[in-house]
């Protein structure tokens, strides 16, 4: 099989989970209203054939280029997407919160539409610099911490509505407690703030000391990074020492997230070691 | 008065701000471009901006002393909070807290009460000796209601706080010594060039670079052969160096870090001649610098002389330069010699292919193109503060760990007298965890215990 007709199988796939993805988020929009069990229930299968379809495009192109698809910003968003919709998955098995699936689907849809937008050509011969291990244990990593992230964001949405909308709102009653908001944000930064740590920041640090000699550069993306984690760190620090919680807590926690995803498209302006593609 | 400016420094009060403003200081530093001539500033933002950047410094903002500054606050609110807020909250959890009677302990989210047969001590002893097994500390408080046993798990979450700040010590100190006593420099290396290292004894000859590139012309590898000679010059090892592939050796570590072309020199260059009487196409050799190469004929030889990357004619001295390293305008000298007598001498352009003389002896020479000689860029570091780097990584992970992922559970058990050789006991529990999550692990615990009581009332 040619590279051409194996490229256009996974654009297909990729299509088939965009459009997948899409059907999830109308269902929800259905769901708002109408609030029946079999509209949520047909937006998490939607949400399942679109991670399959999904897992199906990141095979197919791995075989493809033989490597891991982790290399430019539209395999990272794939991959991004790919294990929100995963979290998404744990979370609703958990939760079972209708509502925050709901926030995670659209973000995951938001992310989709963000990665058919970038070039999605396939990087066939990997740079020295990238032909290492470590870059499938860093941007994996880093990755799956962001899309924890993206589920405690979720959470803060769900929270400012809750807090922003009238007592008597129909919606508003429609939603968890804020207690509960606040719990799912802080467990989901506990699962990624470790991962994000160790993948994005130690990995990426022990990698660039291999591959450049020094594991810091104050590179756009590592200060970036370091932003991200500073704000998480004081959100949690808050937490634990002062006790902060509730509106305090979901503005720092939402505001690390915005920061994370600025991070990520600061590649397109600022440039720097980080910019593969 | 000393205690509480200790305590200022270490409290969210100070932390919290600090943080923010580290994060706004770096933000700056990733919006503001690092490192441009000054000239360049003024050039894309004229005005008070540029003002600005270059007198707070914004255009190296990672190396100014203030951000030092900042760093160093940050540093001495870590080792206070280690000394007031850590240490304290690790010698508070080794204290151990009883309830007052066993209301308290069924007033707690997670409780329960069961009867169990036997006597008081009994059954306090085997609840003991069951909780400590299961890695609990265990202390027994006996009074004229009977017995309490307050058991807490492992202080973990409180040693995983500490390490945590412990990390960040290691990575300033580890900061701190590299920058203090290492190096880092960036050497270029001719093929056959020898270099040494500030206190290093050995010394370091390049044998050789290249560039492999796939099928498609696409770069795969940058190989760089270097070898280790010892002070008396004899061979103690050779590595090709890569990119992600260091060569180390004795503390100091040889990176792969950039490549050129060398200027004034390259491999091999290919040339079209033109004899006279020859056809129209004329025919391809290939020749080195200052390497002679035969042409057909009787005792004809053509040299390149001379090598330019960037050819210009200098305007004062009428003479053929350089302008730069770079390949921009790549020019050959050839000369064509039959004995002593010369045939062709000249200059010839790359990318002019038309723009060459001919020799009144109709030769003619066209510079078709060349393989560069390339020089390779080595980084040449010696980080002495790595190892509290790793020291802090392994901190930071293990700390992180234990914050999250071992939570503290106390549970207190009422052991009281009961009707007819029975002991009511009353089981109460809390943990950092969530209810709900502890709330399974209360039941699975209580449950364990009533089994181990059973089997203890049999025997």
């Amino acid at each position: 099989m040619n590279i051409l007709s194996q490229q256009n199988i996974e654009f297909t796939f990729f299509w088939w989970a965009f459009i997948a993805y899409s059907a999830s988020c109308v269902f929800y929009v259905a769901y708002f209203p109408l609030s029946k069990k079999w509209i949520a229930t047909s937006a998490s299968i939607a949400m399942g054939l679109g991670l399959l379809m999904q897992t199906l495009a990141m095979v197919e192109r791995t075989i493809h280029i033989h490597h891991m698809p982790l290399t430019n910003m539209f395999e990272y968003i794939s991959l991004f997407a790919w294990f929100a919709t995963c979290f998404y998955f744990i979370f609703m098995r958990i939760y079972k919160l209708h509502l925050l699936g709901a926030v995670i689907a659209f973000t995951v849809f938001m992310l989709m539409v963000a990665g058919s937008l970038l070039p999605k050509d396939a990087e066939m011969q990997l740079v020295p610099a990238l032909q290492s291990y470590w870059l499938q244990i860093h941007v994996s990593v880093a990755s799956l911490g962001e899309a924890a992230f993206l589920v405690a964001f979720a959470a803060n949405i769900l929270y400012f509505l809750k807090n922003g909308l009238s007592k008597t709102s129909r919606f508003a009653s429609r939603l968890p407690d804020v207690q509960t908001l606040d719990r799912i944000a802080y467990k989901a930064i506990t699962v990624g703030y470790p991962l994000f740590t160790i993948g994005a920041l130690f990995a990426g640090a022990i990698w660039a000391e291999q591959a450049w000699g020094s594991f810091w550069s104050w590179d756009p993306k590592e200060v970036g990074s370091l932003i991200v984690w500073l704000i998480y760190s004081a959100y949690l620090h808050a937490r634990f020492v002062k006790g902060w919680t509730g509106t305090r807590a979901a503005v720092l926690s939402a505001t690390a997230f915005t920061c994370t995803l600025l991070t990520f498209f600061a590649n397109l302006i600022l440039g720097g070691l980080h910019a593969y593609g | 008065m000393i205690k509480r400016f200790i305590n200022l420094l270490g409290s969210v009060q100070v932390i919290v701000p600090l943080l923010i403003v580290i994060t706004f200081v770096s933000l700056s530093g990733v919006i503001v471009p690092q490192g441009m001539p000054v000239a360049q500033y003024f050039q894309s933002m004229p005005g008070w901006r540029s003002m600005v950047i270059i007198n707070l410094g914004l255009d190296h903002i990672f190396s100014t002393w203030w951000f030092y500054v900042l760093l160093g606050i940050l540093a001495v609110n870590v080792v206070a909070c280690s000394l007031t807020h850590q240490v304290r909250s690790l010698r508070n959890a080794g204290l151990v807290r009883f309830l007052h009677n066993p209301q308290d302990a069924a007033k707690l989210k997670c409780s329960t009460s069961f009867e169990a047969d036997g006597d008081v001590k009994t059954v306090s002893d085997t609840i003991t000796h069951a909780m400590q097994r299961r890695l609990f500390f265990c202390t027994q408080k006996p009074d004229e209601n009977g017995t309490q046993i307050a058991a807490r798990s492992l202080r973990l979450k409180e040693i995983g706080s500490l390490m945590f700040h412990l990390s960040i010590l290691f990575f300033y100190v580890g900061g701190i010594i590299s920058t203090m006593a290492g190096l880092s420099f960036v050497k270029e290396f001719k093929s056959g060039d020898v270099a040494t290292v500030e206190n290093w004894p050995y010394r370091v000859r390049c044998d050789g670079f290249k560039v492999e590139r796939n099928a498609q012309g696409d770069v795969s590898a940058y190989k760089s052969t270097l070898t280790v000679l010892s002070p008396d010059s004899a061979k103690i090892l050779t590595k090709v160096v890569e990119v992600n592939h260091p060569l180390a050796f004795s503390g100091v570590n040889f990176y792969q870090n950039s490549y050129g072309e060398q200027s004034g020199s390259f491999e091999v260059a290919s040339l079209q001649v033109f004899a006279p009487g020859s056809d129209s196409n004329g025919y391809m050799t290939a020749a080195r610098l200052n390497s002679p190469v035969k042409l057909p004929g009787d005792s004809i030889t053509m040299t390149i002389s001379r090598f330019i990357s960037d050819f210009i004619i200098d305007m004062q001295s009428g003479e053929a330069a350089s302008r730069s390293d770079r390949p921009n305008n790549p020019a050959v000298k050839v000369a064509i010699t039959k004995g002593a007598d010369t045939l062709y001498s000249g200059w010839t352009f790359v990318n002019y292919p038309d723009m060459h003389q001919e020799s009144k002896k109709g030769y003619k020479v066209v510079f078709v193109g060349y393989e560069p000689c390339y020089y390779t860029g080595i980084k040449v570091s010696r980080n002495p503060g790595n190892p509290f780097i790793w020291f802090g990584f392994t901190f930071m992970t293990l700390g992180i760990l234990l914050v999250f992922y071992f939570p503290h559970r106390n549970y207190w058990v009422f052991v009281c007298p009961g009707n007819a050789r029975k002991v009511i006991v009353t089981v109460g529990g809390s943990s950092s965890r969530s209810a709900s999550a502890f709330q399974a692990e209360f039941n699975h615990r209580c449950e364990s215990l009533k089994r181990v009581l059973k089997e203890g009332a049999k025997s």
